[in-house]
């Protein structure tokens, strides 16, 4: 005989359910709101890059793309019009998902990938990061994809319309609360002001030393999904005739060469509309700290000098 | 079919390590009656057999490239080469956990204060059950047994009381945990990157990682199993608000600080010794204990630290007493939020050895405290690094009404509507702010 318990407890049991459905929809529908409604920050930039870009050259990498390439140089010495879709912290699987849904509206005529020397490597954050494509599967599905990298049943989560955006709470009303001191972006890029001290720079150069050789005894093992998704972007460029870039751009300290970074340059090079350049190793740049604004970025003077330089080079 | 069920669970892992769990589960089950049945000194010897047999599992899958390490490091020393070969394995999970329970049970028999299982499904399921199979609580027979022998019943208070219980436990590990764990994931791999100030921001992030790693496990492996009418031990009793690192210890893995007092401690003379043996058994009790989390330096190390954090509360304690005599109620309560707070630094600085990836990294971000004061590495981005203060500050005064104002409720309130929006509304917390990435337990790897 069924428990006299068993069936109050499912009919409470469903209303709960019924309750937590209603209040989902009811937060996700204002979170919606909240996080399309803004103009600025990482999160308005993510809206305009899926939403609206259809630049001539089309830069993608992560906060060293978004703070490296001057929109202001590259477009006005190559004529052509501009968005620079680097993301801070982001990795390739997301320079692949942004490409995906851009080129699906238009087909730019320059492409520059700049990557990091690390981008090969292992790094658990790497997919779990695609959840910032969350909040537009819905009106791009082809990111669907893209959202399964990071979990099993990602994709089965979005049921729930509060999820997508799951951690966007605090950045959207802190983009909303100070909105007028947000630094106003130039087509996606962001100059950085500042500069490293002697001081920081002997610092940064003893830890990297420690660092580097550290790594030398590790065995690190390549990422072969990185390096798959590294092959879907350059070979899409290739299918589309695009002209394409690329770059590790200037780093303070010469970075040594690695599996990763050998690889990195081994497989540009197998297509014959890539070109690949390495100012890792540039010594118009290395050590030059006055032209970087932390250990890993370079600042307005050295973005200038640097795009300069490539505007010349594509030229 | 509850022992299906727990097989199931622990073949997801690694299917074959269930052949491990099934050779233990035999040799105590055997040992149990064959020590309920002998006297004298054969009673013993098979206690020692069935010891030996889960002892000899853990040295073999756990300490066996430990112990080879040294041995290497041992014969370079004395310009010798080691050629024993390392075990290239896994190491099967929650190991630790279930060889201690089979202990306990074969310990208790022998000590009469539980009858040997003659049901073999029931003994394989007091060794198995999956809530606890992995990552505890480290149950004693004579709790978990007899609820195994009856028929449970469907239960409404059960039912809720086990779900709100595994809904504060997922708040724990997704909203605290698994948040914290971003940041920390990223500083203690390459502790020459950082300084000072971001040692002291990530072993305090680790501290309340692990505890909410920890015992967000724990409440819903308790949790599940109160669903199915099973009443496990409580495992944690909000230990980071402890005044004394005894208090702490008798609030943070409860299930595994009693196994040590009961099988060690006490053996060992307990308090009833001279103080100087009283000292020595603090530290093997300490150091084995760090040894169980761990076939690494570092663990030991940890264990270390405890033991002379402990020692030293034996020694100040009187002190502290005669002094505490004379505070008003005021002064009093200020004096216990400094040793609090002293407390929970003590039990952070420890922790940096046992998060540490190697005993030299430990040391390393030790040494880094010199330049603490300068700028932090705040993450990636405010966002990451405000999240983490916010999953921590509402951990924290959650846990302090918890605790020091037990009168607030409410997920226990009388009223169904406070009752009701504070568990929809940590449910939503936990869907707004939680990190969702499928972060494995720490513990499991123990």
């Amino acid at each position: 005989m069924l428990n006299k318990n068993v069936i109050p407890f499912f009919k409470k049991l469903l209303l709960f359910i019924v309750v937590v459905f209603v209040v989902d929809w009811v937060i996700g529908f204002g979170l919606e709101k909240l996080y399309f409604s803004l103009e600025h920050g990482q999160f308005a930039q993510n809206t305009y890059a899926l939403d609206k870009a259809s630049p001539d050259i089309l830069v993608f990498g992560s906060s060293r793309a978004q703070h490296h390439y001057s929109s202001e140089i590259l477009s006005k010495k190559l004529g052509y019009s501009i968005y620079n879709a680097g993301r801070d912290g982001q990795f390739l699987p997301y320079y692949c998902a942004v490409q995906d849904v851009i080129l699906q509206r238009k087909t730019p005529k320059i492409i520059i990938l700049d990557v990091n020397v690390w981008e090969l490597g292992p790094n658990e954050q790497k997919y779990a990061k695609l959840a910032q494509l969350l909040p537009y599967v819905a009106e791009h599905p082809i990111l669907k994809k893209y959202t399964a990298e990071i979990s099993e049943f990602e994709n089965l989560k979005l049921i729930s319309k509060t999820y997508p955006y799951n951690s966007t709470l605090l950045i959207s009303v802190y983009d909303h609360l100070f909105k007028d001191e947000q630094p106003i972006d130039d087509r996606g890029y962001f100059p950085l002001i500042g500069q490293v001290s002697e001081q920081m720079f002997n610092k940064y150069k003893s830890e990297k030393a420690i660092y580097d050789k550290k790594r030398a005894t590790q065995n690190i093992q390549i990422d072969q999904h990185a390096v798959a998704f590294y092959n879907q972007f350059l070979q899409k460029t290739k299918d589309l005739n695009i002209k394409t870039y690329v770059i590790i751009s200037p780093t303070v300290l010469k970075e040594p060469k690695t599996e990763e970074k050998l690889l990195l340059e081994s497989i540009a090079k197998k297509y014959n509309n890539v070109t690949f350049l390495d100012y890792a190793i540039d010594s118009n740049y290395n050590n030059h700290y006055q032209l970087f604004a932390d250990e890993f970025h370079l600042n307005k003077k050295g973005a200038d000098k640097f795009s300069e330089e490539l505007a010349g080079l594509i030229k | 079919m509850l022992l299906a069920a727990s097989c199931y669970f622990y073949m997801a892992f690694v299917p074959v390590y269930i052949l491990i769990l099934g050779f233990t589960i035999v040799v105590d089950y055997i040992a149990g009656i064959y020590i309920e049945k002998a006297n004298g000194k054969k009673r013993k010897l098979y206690l020692i057999c069935s010891l030996i047999a889960n002892i000899g599992v853990l040295a073999v899958f756990k300490y066996y490239n430990f112990i080879n390490d040294n041995i290497s490091v041992l014969a370079g020393s004395l310009n010798l080469q080691n050629n024993i070969p390392y075990l290239k394995m896994l190491l099967p999970i929650g190991l630790s956990f279930h060889t201690f329970q089979a202990m306990s049970y074969t310990i208790e028999v022998y000590r009469g204060n539980q009858k040997a299982e003659r049901h073999f499904g029931i003994y394989s399921l007091y060794v198995m059950f999956y809530p606890q199979l992995v990552a505890g609580p480290i149950e004693r027979p004579q709790n978990i047994l007899p609820q195994m022998h009856i028929k449970h019943e469907f239960s409404y208070l059960n039912m809720v009381e086990g779900l709100k219980l595994m809904v504060w436990g997922f708040f724990k590990k997704l909203v605290v945990a698994d948040r914290l764990s971003i940041y920390v994931d990223t500083v203690f791999p390459n502790p020459e990157l950082h300084n000072g100030s971001t040692v002291v921001i990530s072993a305090v992030f680790f501290a309340i990682q692990i505890y909410c790693d920890f015992s967000g496990y724990s409440d819903i492996a308790i949790g599940c199993a109160r669903v199915m009418g099973f009443e496990l031990m409580t495992n944690f009793r909000i230990p980071y608000f402890s005044k004394s690192i005894s208090e702490f210890w008798s609030k943070w893995h409860i299930s595994l600080s009693t196994w040590f007092r009961d099988y060690l401690y006490i053996p060992l003379g307990g308090n009833r010794v001279p103080k100087q043996r009283l000292y020595l058994n603090l530290f093997i009790v300490f150091m084995v204990s760090g040894l169980w989390h761990g076939a690494s330096w570092s663990f030991i190390v940890w264990g270390f630290l405890h033991a002379v954090y402990q020692v030293l509360g034996l020694m100040l304690n009187p002190l502290f007493s005669k002094f505490e005599e004379h505070l008003n109620s005021l002064v009093l309560r200020f004096w216990f939020f400094i040793k609090g707070l002293g407390v929970f630094c003590l039990v952070t600085f420890a922790w940096i050895f046992f998060r540490a990836h190697t005993i030299h990294d430990a040391f390393l971000m030790t040494e880094n405290l010199k330049s603490f004061g300068e700028r932090p590495f705040l993450g990636n981005g405010v966002n990451q690094f405000g999240h983490c203060l916010i999953a921590i500050a509402l951990l924290f005064t959650i846990e302090y009404f918890m605790a020091f104002k037990p009168q607030v409720k409410l997920f226990d309130n009388p009223n169904s509507l406070v009752r009701w929006t504070s568990v929809i509304g940590l449910l939503f917390i936990i869907l707004i702010f939680g990190v969702f990435n499928g972060g494995q337990f720490i513990y499991f790897q123990f």
